[in-house]
C-alpha cells in the first residue's frame, strides 16, 4: 500500500506520535498476553481436550489386496482418526474399501489426505495472523484517548449531565452521572461503573454495538429509580456512574480485547464494580480477564447465563462470541470448577461437551434440569453454589437466556428460555446474596425489535442487579429477602403469617428511626 | 452460451449498521429478480441465461481473511466467460469483486461505475481492507484507472476536501449530490452517460444501496439522507448495462433487518433487475433507451 498524500501523512504521524506517549500511557503490562496480531503466536496450548484421542481404525486382513497400491504413509493415514471423519465407523471404512478397486482406494485416500492438508494451517501457504496496515499513521486512532492536559479543567468526580436531577441533558444509563477517568471513580467513591462496550462482531444477527449502548441510554430509565419488591432505591445506597463507552475495533474482535480488558481493570482497580453492557458475548473474556488482573488468577467465579455454553474451541479465530468460557479457563484466569452455567438449551454441546464439563467440575444448570426439578428448586441451588464462602462472583448475562417472548432482539435466540419473572429474582438474589465483583449484559441487538421491549427488559435485568448490590451493601443478604411491607398487606391472616410481616415491618421502621437519629 | 450467475457474498463488516450478510438470502427469498420490464416488454430470463450460483464463503470475523477466497472465486467465475452479478455483503466486497474480474480480464481494461453515498477512498486505514477503503485500494493498486472510474451520489460524512482532492488527482469523475441538486438529476445523468460512452468498451457496475434515498432504502447499512430516487438509480443502471459490455455487477450493504417492511429488499432486487434488463436490451439489439410502442401509448383515438 502506498500513500499519495505525504504531507497529510506526515502531519498525522506527527500529531499521532505527540499524543501516543500520553494517550496510551494507561497500558499496563499484564501477566497474560492477549493477542496475537502481528507476528506473535498464541502462547497457550490450543488443543481441545474434548476431542478424545481416537484409536486407529482396525482393518481386517481381508482388505489387504485393496491396499496394495498404497505407500506405508497412506496406509497409516487410512488407519488414522482423520480418515474416520470421512468414512464414518470402522465398519463403514471397511465397506468403503471393499467397494473400491485398488486404484480407486489410492485415489480415495489421496483425496482424503488433500482435504485434511487443505483444512489445516500450513506455513508458507496460509497467513498465520490477520494482516493490519502497520504503516497507518492512524493505527491506534480507534482507542486513542484525549490526553488529560487537553481536557477542560475540572475537579475529578462524577458529573451529573442533566440540568435537573437525572434528566434535561444527554441520556446516560439510568440517568446516572457521567465519569470518564479513574480519578473520577476514586474521587466519587464510585461503587458501580456502567460501561458501554459496543462490540458487534459476534455471529448470529449483528447490529448490537453502538445501537445497543445508545438505546440502553435512551430507553434505560429503569436502571434508575426505586425497586418495589425490596423497597430500596439503588441510587440512594450506591454511587453509580455511566462510564461512557469503551472503544472497540469493529473490524477485529481480537484487536478490541486488550483495550476492553484494560478499561475493566481500570474500573475494578478502584474497588468499583464494572457493569459492562454490550456488545456481543466475546466481551466475557476481557471482562473476566480484567477482573482477574485485579483480584488474581483463579480467584474469580463466573456465573454464565446463556442458552449457549460458549466453550467452543478449535475455530480459526481465537475469540468470538462462542469461545469466551473456554479461553478464560484455558488461559488460567478462571478454574473450570468455578464456572456455573445457567439456562443452556441450544442444540449444542453434545455428550462430549457435557462430559467435559462434568469432568472438570463445571456446574451446569440446563433448562432440562428446570424441566425436571422446577425453577424454584434450581434457583435455590444456583444461588447457594454462587454464594459459597470465598467466591468473588462475576455475572455474565447473555439476554438470549431469556425466552424470545421477552428478548427477541438478540443475535441467536432460542425458545424455551427464562421469563422475566424468573430472571429478575435470580439476578437480584445473586447480586444481594453473593459477593459480586463484576457484571455484564450482552447480545442486545435493538434493531431486531421495533417495540423496544428487549431493550427495556435488558435495563430491568441491570436494575435487578443494582438493587441486589444495594441490598448487599445494606446488609439485606438473607435468603430471598423481600420487603415485609410490599410483599404482604397483612390486613388479614390469609397465609397464616400475618404477625411475622407486621413484626418485621415494625422492626425495619425502628431500625430506620435509629439510623436517622444517629445521623 | 454466455452465463449470468448471480452470486451472494454475505460479508457483514459494514462500518455502519450491520446485517448485510442477510442481503443475499433476503433477496432470494423475496423473489422479484428478473421481473418482466414494462419499458422494453422484455423478460430478462428469456433473453439471458441467468443462474443462481450460490454464495461465496466469507470469514465471519475478518474481512482480511475473506478477500483472497472471494477474489479467487470471482476470477474463476469470470474466467469461464460468465459475468458475475455479485450480491453483498458489505461494500468491502467491492474490492475482491472488481479485483477478481480484473484477474480474469486484465487490469485497467474496463471502467467502473460506482453509485454510492460514500466515496470509500480512505487512504490511511489501520486495517488493510474495509468498506471505506474499497475504491482507494482499487485505484491504488491500478486495478481500475481513476480516469475510467465514475462515482455518483456522494454525500456521506467521508466526503471532505481531502478526499475530493485525492479523487480529482486520480482523475476520477465524481458527481456529488451537491452537483445533482445544483444542476438537476437529468443533466448530471446526461453527463455521466457521456462519460460512460467516452470511456472503455466494458464496464463494471457497482452500487452501494446507500446511494438511494432512505425513503426507498431504509435498510442501507450506511444510511445517508437526501439521496437519489430508486427510479433515478434504476434508469441510470439500466442505460449503462444496455450501452456497454458489462464485465461484472455488484450491489452491496443492504441490511434487511433494518427494514421490517421488506420494501428495501424489493427495491434492491429492482436495482439488480435494472441491470439484467439493460443487458437483455443490448443482447436484443435494441437502443439503450428503447421503449416498446405498445408500452408507450395505448394507440386509441
Amino acid at each position: 500500500m502506498t500513500f499519495d498524500s505525504f504531507d497529510v501523512r506526515a502531519a498525522l504521524l506527527l500529531i499521532a506520535t505527540a499524543l501516543v506517549s500520553v494517550a496510551l500511557a494507561s497500558d499496563e503490562a499484564v501477566e497474560t498476553p492477549e493477542h496475537v496480531t502481528g507476528e506473535q503466536r498464541y502462547p497457550f496450548d490450543s488443543a481441545d481436550p474434548r476431542e478424545e484421542d481416537e484409536e486407529d481404525i482396525e482393518l481386517p486382513d481381508s482388505v489387504a489386496p485393496k491396499l496394495e497400491l498404497l505407500t506405508p504413509e497412506e496406509v497409516d493415514f487410512l488407519k488414522s482418526g482423520d480418515a474416520r471423519a470421512f468414512a464414518g465407523s470402522d465398519e463403514d471404512t471397511v465397506e468403503a474399501l471393499n467397494e473400491r478397486t485398488p486404484e480407486e482406494v489410492k485415489a480415495w485416500v489421496n483425496a482424503m489426505q488433500l482435504v485434511v492438508d487443505h483444512n489445516n494451517y500450513k506455513e508458507g501457504r496460509d497467513a498465520p495472523n490477520i494482516p493490519l496496515n502497520t504503516e497507518s499513521p492512524n493505527f491506534n486512532a480507534w482507542r486513542l484517548q484525549r490526553p488529560r492536559a487537553m481536557d477542560p479543567a475540572r475537579e475529578p468526580g462524577p458529573v451529573p449531565l442533566g440540568r435537573y436531577d437525572g434528566y434535561g441533558g444527554p441520556p446516560t444509563f439510568g440517568g446516572h452521572p457521567m465519569a470518564l477517568t479513574k480519578e473520577d471513580l476514586i474521587a466519587g467513591e464510585v461503587d458501580v461503573a456502567i460501561l458501554g462496550a459496543p462490540l458487534n462482531m459476534g455471529s448470529g444477527w449483528r447490529d448490537s454495538g453502538a445501537r445497543a449502548t445508545a438505546d440502553l441510554r435512551l430507553l434505560g430509565w429503569p436502571m434508575g429509580g426505586s425497586d418495589q419488591y425490596v423497597q430500596i432505591n439503588p441510587s440512594e445506597v450506591l454511587n453509580i456512574v455511566d462510564y461512557g463507552d469503551v472503544a472497540v475495533d469493529n473490524n477485529s474482535t481480537e484487536r478490541s480485547m486488550r483495550h476492553i480488558r484494560e478499561t475493566v481493570r481500570e474500573i475494578a482497580s478502584t474497588g468499583a464494580i464494572p457493569m459492562i453492557v454490550g456488545g456481543d458475548h466475546s466481551l466475557e473474556y476481557p471482562n473476566v480477564a480484567g477482573l482477574a488482573d485485579v483480584y488474581g488468577k483463579e480467584n474469580i467465579s463466573v456465573i454464565h447465563f446463556d442458552s449457549h455454553y460458549d466453550a467452543w474451541w478449535g475455530g480459526t479465530h481465537l475469540i468470538g462470541h462462542g469461545y469466551p468460557v473456554y479461553r478464560l479457563i484455558n488461559e488460567g484466569h478462571v478454574r473450570a470448577a468455578d464456572y456455573i452455567q445457567v439456562g443452556l438449551r441450544s442444540s449444542g454441546p453434545d455428550k462430549s461437551g457435557f462430559k467435559w464439563m462434568r469432568e472438570v467440575g463445571m456446574r451446569y444448570h440446563n433448562m432440562a434440569e428446570v424441566e425436571a426439578r422446577g425453577w424454584d428448586a434450581v434457583i435455590d441451588r444456583v444461588v447457594a453454589e454462587a454464594s459459597e464462602e470465598g467466591r468473588k462472583l462475576h455475572i455474565s448475562f447473555d439476554i438470549d437466556v431469556l425466552d424470545p417472548a421477552f428478548a427477541v432482539a438478540t443475535g441467536t435466540p432460542v425458545p424455551g428460555g427464562l421469563t422475566m419473572r424468573e430472571a429478575i429474582p435470580i439476578v437480584r438474589r445473586l447480586c444481594a446474596e453473593s459477593n459480586v465483583v463484576g457484571f455484564d449484559l450482552v447480545e442486545l441487538h435493538p434493531a431486531l425489535d421495533p417495540t423496544y421491549k428487549t431493550t427495556l427488559n435488558s435495563a430491568h435485568i441491570i436494575k435487578a442487579c443494582l438493587t441486589g448490590l444495594a441490598m448487599n451493601k445494606e446488609g439485606l443478604t438473607a435468603k430471598h429477602y423481600l420487603s415485609p411491607l410490599s410483599s404482604e398487606h397483612a390486613i388479614d391472616d390469609y397465609y397464616g403469617d400475618q404477625q411475622k410481616h407486621l413484626d418485621a415491618t415494625a422492626a425495619e421502621e425502628e431500625e430506620e428511626e435509629e439510623d436517622a437519629s444517629e445521623e | 452460451m454466455l452465463m449470468w450467475p448471480i452470486i451472494g457474498v454475505p460479508s457483514n463488516a459494514s462500518s455502519g449498521r450491520r446485517d448485510a450478510s442477510s442481503g443475499p438470502s433476503a433477496m432470494r427469498a423475496t423473489n422479484t429478480i428478473a421481473m418482466p420490464d414494462v419499458q422494453s416488454l422484455l423478460k430478462p430470463h428469456e433473453v439471458l441465461s441467468v443462474v443462481d450460483y450460490g454464495d461465496f464463503y466469507v470469514d465471519w470475523l475478518t474481512t482480511e481473511l475473506t478477500i483472497d477466497h472471494v477474489t479467487d472465486m470471482v476470477a474463476e467465475t469470470a474466467q469461464t466467460g460468465a459475468i458475475p452479478m455479485l450480491v453483498g455483503g458489505d461494500t468491502s466486497m467491492l474490492y475482491p469483486g472488481v479485483k477478481g474480474v480484473a484477474q480474469a480480464r486484465g487490469k485497467a481494461t474496463f471502467g467502473l461505475l460506482h453509485l454510492n453515498a460514500h466515496p470509500d477512498a480512505e487512504q490511511f486505514g489501520d486495517h488493510t481492507v474495509s468498506d471505506r477503503q474499497s475504491i482507494f485500494l482499487l485505484l491504488d493498486e491500478g486495478i481500475v484507472n481513476g480516469s475510467d472510474t465514475i462515482q455518483v451520489g456522494l454525500r456521506g460524512p467521508e466526503v471532505n476536501v481531502e478526499t475530493l482532492q485525492w479523487l480529482r488527482s486520480k482523475n476520477v469523475r465524481y458527481h456529488t449530490m451537491a452537483e445533482i441538486q445544483q444542476r438537476g438529476f437529468d443533466k448530471v445523468l446526461k453527463r455521466v452517460l457521456r462519460e460512460v460512452e467516452n470511456g472503455p468498451d466494458a464496464f463494471f457496475v457497482s452500487i452501494d444501496v446507500s446511494v438511494i434515498d432512505p425513503s426507498e432504502m431504509v435498510a442501507a447499512g450506511r444510511i445517508a439522507p437526501n439521496g437519489l430516487r430508486l427510479e433515478q438509480v434504476t434508469r441510470a443502471i439500466r442505460h449503462v448495462c444496455a450501452a456497454k459490455d458489462i464485465v461484472g455487477f455488484e450491489i452491496t450493504d443492504m441490511a434487511p433487518m433494518l427494514d421490517f417492511s421488506r420494501l428495501s429488499v424489493v427495491n434492491a432486487n429492482a436495482v439488480l433487475n435494472a441491470c439484467l434488463v439493460g443487458i437483455a436490451v443490448r443482447k436484443s439489439g435494441l437502443d439503450p433507451d428503447y421503449v416498446h410502442p405498445l408500452a408507450l401509448d395505448h394507440g386509441q383515438r
